[in-house]
């Protein structure tokens, strides 16, 4: 037992060293821009801690205030809507860091201005005739899809349909499924963005925006301003490298040739002289998915340690207690019934992004399967065998010890082992809030529909699954006698 | 001999469970230093006494005095540790072995390995058994082998008085008749109050030298074995008597 505690300690014992934290949303466009950040400051000797896949604006920029990140790429006309809550459709740089936090800033644009844009099939647009926003009021019959975010943001669908007097009644789609649904024919329009590289694979056109509705989203690096000044000297060097055409073809290089947003990074930053060392991706990829599994690992066995030191102790005072128990059972039975995303999303206005909201809610759901074992556990000893135990004169502590828990282990272990499984799936959600783990592969993989991607999440965590399940059964071996897991009880 | 101090005294006991009264105003002496079978037939409320004499249960209402003591106001644990208690089925706890189940207590009382073995194996070969059986869970052993082990956690302290709830019941007959014998040698040890609670009217004659007959709550008959064999004052314990000899 002390062995396995000292190596929870140090699974807990974070990692040393200077190092800067990388974000980025959970877009294509967005992973490869942190991944061009991440190698650059690598480059120059800093030690990168990558947060990609956050998200949503929000969930970024309270991550950049509450400084988990140093820097991601935001673009100006989010900054000054969903961040400022401002009306400017084309701020400048300056104008946006004279409103923003102290604490944060926008460095110069990369150059290329990633706007919004309505697209449908190119084929479809000529038949129709359709090639501005203006005309697309007269074809209320087409099928809008549109990401949750657009749907609901106020520089997205509200403005829109409201500019262009669009009558259509869009529903709210993945991003990442749209263009698979427009070229199936299952919807004929969605929004996208100008850089997107799908546009070219899909053989989608984009609408001209020709009442200018669409304001400037120039992307723009956006630091905390305690990121040290060296790095924020080594991401300036990337002002202006991009523009709309390059940003494309980078994205495309992602979308349609299917090369890791590493390779394409590296492939650019060489191009434009910044990096000259040729990396082994490859490495780098086994490197990162054994980080992801220690991620993992680390994150769950913490919840796990806290599930027993709060599950047990709670499971072992109220067990004498009839009602109490069964009331205790309910609420923590209560907890499990919240989906798990939105657990995690509840997690984030009260700890922010990061371990420590996922570490929480993988706590509570680890809670009920360690207390009810725990009190079923207890319960169910012969009545006979409790009764002896204070006959022979044991006091309530010593049958306690010398007991009733040796004869619960049994059940005790099946709930920390069932804790411990639910804990190493749900982990992997964690992603989405910045926790990292091997939920960052999936969560990217289904952000680019890209299977390989996925595969390289959830075969490790089925992996650890089962390692820890056999590691459990050892231990199991270990501390508990063999008949008293067999069934064969003594009369 | 009956006219000392009684080792357990009821006096005014009434208990119920729930709507169901088991006693109204129970006053009764067990004498010291001898065996006492209290016998009756299920549900006379003949395991309620007894679990009333360590507290496991408390009286509504009377109070129950053990070895000069009231269970109300006595510190439990203290008191359990000088009353041996063994039950039917022997109630081993499953993930110790026989030794460290007789042992148990002793431990806690803070005996040296030296001392806790001596006794142990003067108490196993009192009762029959091997230090090999010392070794077994109590899956291993026998029915028989198991009440003999409990047996002996019950004399591990060298308790003054024991309690022992229908120890022999589940036994089958050739079993019983050689722990009978293992209980009378027991007996031959010194002098020690025993409550034996029983339903075989047989057994209580062959093992105790004193007899309370309990029916529904009430004190039938009680008195010296001879006494009662010689002057049943009820059909009840004539009935009893019957049994023995058919």
């Amino acid at each position: 037992m002390k062995r396995i505690a000292a190596l929870l300690v140090l699974l807990c014992l974070p990692v040393l060293g200077q190092a800067v934290t990388v974000g980025s949303k959970n877009f294509s466009e967005s992973y490869l821009l942190g991944e061009v950040v991440a190698q650059l400051l690598e480059s120059e000797g800093f030690e990168v801690d990558r947060r990609f896949g956050l998200g949503g604006t929000l969930v970024c920029y309270e991550a950049l205030l509450n400084h988990e990140i140093d820097v991601y790429v935001e673009y100006t006309g989010t900054a000054e809507q969903v961040i400022l809550k401002g009306g400017d459709l084309h701020p400048t740089i300056e104008s946006i860091n004279a409103r923003l936090d102290p604490a944060v800033s926008m460095l110069a644009s990369l150059g290329f201005n990633n706007t919004y844009a309505m697209a449908l099939k190119a084929s479809q647009a000529e038949a129709l005739g359709l090639s501005s926003l203006s005309q697309l009021a007269e074809h209320p019959e087409l099928v809008l899809a549109l990401s949750l975010e657009f749907l609901n943001r106020e520089d997205g669908w509200p403005g829109l349909s409201a500019v262009y007097q669009l009558p259509h009644e869009p529903t709210g789609i993945d991003h990442g499924l749209a263009y698979q649904a427009i070229v199936s024919g299952s919807i004929d329009l969605t929004d996208a963005y100008s850089t997107d590289g799908d546009l070219e694979r899909y053989d989608l056109q984009i609408l001209t925006d020709d009442r200018n509705y669409f304001p400037d989203y120039f992307a723009a690096p956006f630091v905390n301003n305690a990121m040290p000044a060296a790095a924020r000297e080594v991401v300036s060097r990337l002002t202006g490298r991009l523009s709309d055409d390059r940003m494309r073809q980078l994205n495309a290089e992602v979308v349609i040739s299917e090369r890791s947003f590493a390779d394409v990074a590296a492939q650019f930053l060489a191009e434009e002289g910044l990096v000259t060392a040729d990396r082994n991706t490859e490495s780098r990829q086994l490197a990162e998915m054994l980080a992801n599994t220690l991620d993992h690992l680390q994150l769950t066995s913490i919840a796990l340690l806290l599930g027993c030191l709060f599950g047990l102790p709670v499971g072992i005072l109220v067990h004498r207690n009839q009602s109490l128990a069964r009331a205790v059972v309910y609420v923590a039975g209560l907890l499990q019934t919240i989906p798990s995303i939105a657990l995690l999303a509840l997690m984030i206005p009260l700890f922010g992004i990061g371990m420590l909201p996922a570490i929480v809610a993988l706590f509570l759901y680890s809670i009920l399967p360690i207390l009810r074992n725990t009190i079923t556990a207890l319960l169910t000893i012969d009545p006979v065998l409790k009764r002896v135990a204070a006959a022979i004169g044991l006091s309530r502590v010593q049958q306690l010890r010398y007991v009733l828990l040796p004869m619960a282990l049994p059940g005790i272990m099946a709930g920390i082992r069932t804790a411990a499984v639910i804990s190493i799936g749900t982990a992997t959600l964690a992603a989405f809030i910045g926790a990292g783990g091997l939920g960052e592969p999936i969560v990217t993989g289904l952000a680019l529909n890209d299977t390989d991607l996925i595969l390289q999440g959830a075969l490790p965590a089925a992996l650890l699954a089962i390692v820890v399940e056999l590691l459990f059964e050892l231990l199991e071996r270990k501390i508990v006698r063999p008949h008293m897991t067999s069934g064969e009880l003594a009369a | 001999m009956v006219d000392q101090r009684p080792v357990i005294s009821f006096q005014s006991v009434r208990r119920s469970y729930g709507e169901k009264v088991i006693f109204n105003g129970l006053t009764l002496d067990i004498p010291a230093d001898e065996t006492t079978a209290l016998v009756g037939e299920s549900g006379s409320g003949k395991s309620t006494l007894l679990m009333m004499c360590n507290g496991l249960l408390a009286p509504d209402s009377g109070s129950v005095v053990v070895m000069g003591e009231d269970v109300a106001n006595a510190d439990l644990v203290t008191l359990r540790r000088r009353i041996g208690y063994a039950v039917q089925g022997a109630g081993l706890f499953p993930h110790l072995t026989a030794a460290e189940n007789a042992a148990l207590v002793a431990r806690l009382e803070g005996w040296g390995e030296f001392e806790i073995n001596t006794k142990l194996a003067s108490l196993f070969d009192l009762v029959g058994l091997s230090a090999e059986h010392g070794e077994r869970f109590p899956y291993e052993l026998s029915g028989g082998e198991q009440q003999r082990v409990s047996l002996c956690r019950a004399l591990m302290l060298d308790p003054p008085l024991m309690l022992l709830d229908e120890p022999f019941s589940a036994l089958d007959p050739l079993t019983k008749t050689g722990i009978h014998d293992e209980f009378l040698r027991i007996q031959s040890l010194g002098q020690r109050s025993i409550l034996l609670v029983t339903h075989d009217m047989s057994e209580a004659m062959k093992l105790a030298q004193y007899l309370v007959i309990l029916k529904d709550g009430e004190v039938v008959q009680h008195g010296g074995v001879a006494e009662i064999r010689d002057a049943p004052q009820d059909e009840y314990v004539r009935q009893l008597l019957g049994s023995i000899s058919s």
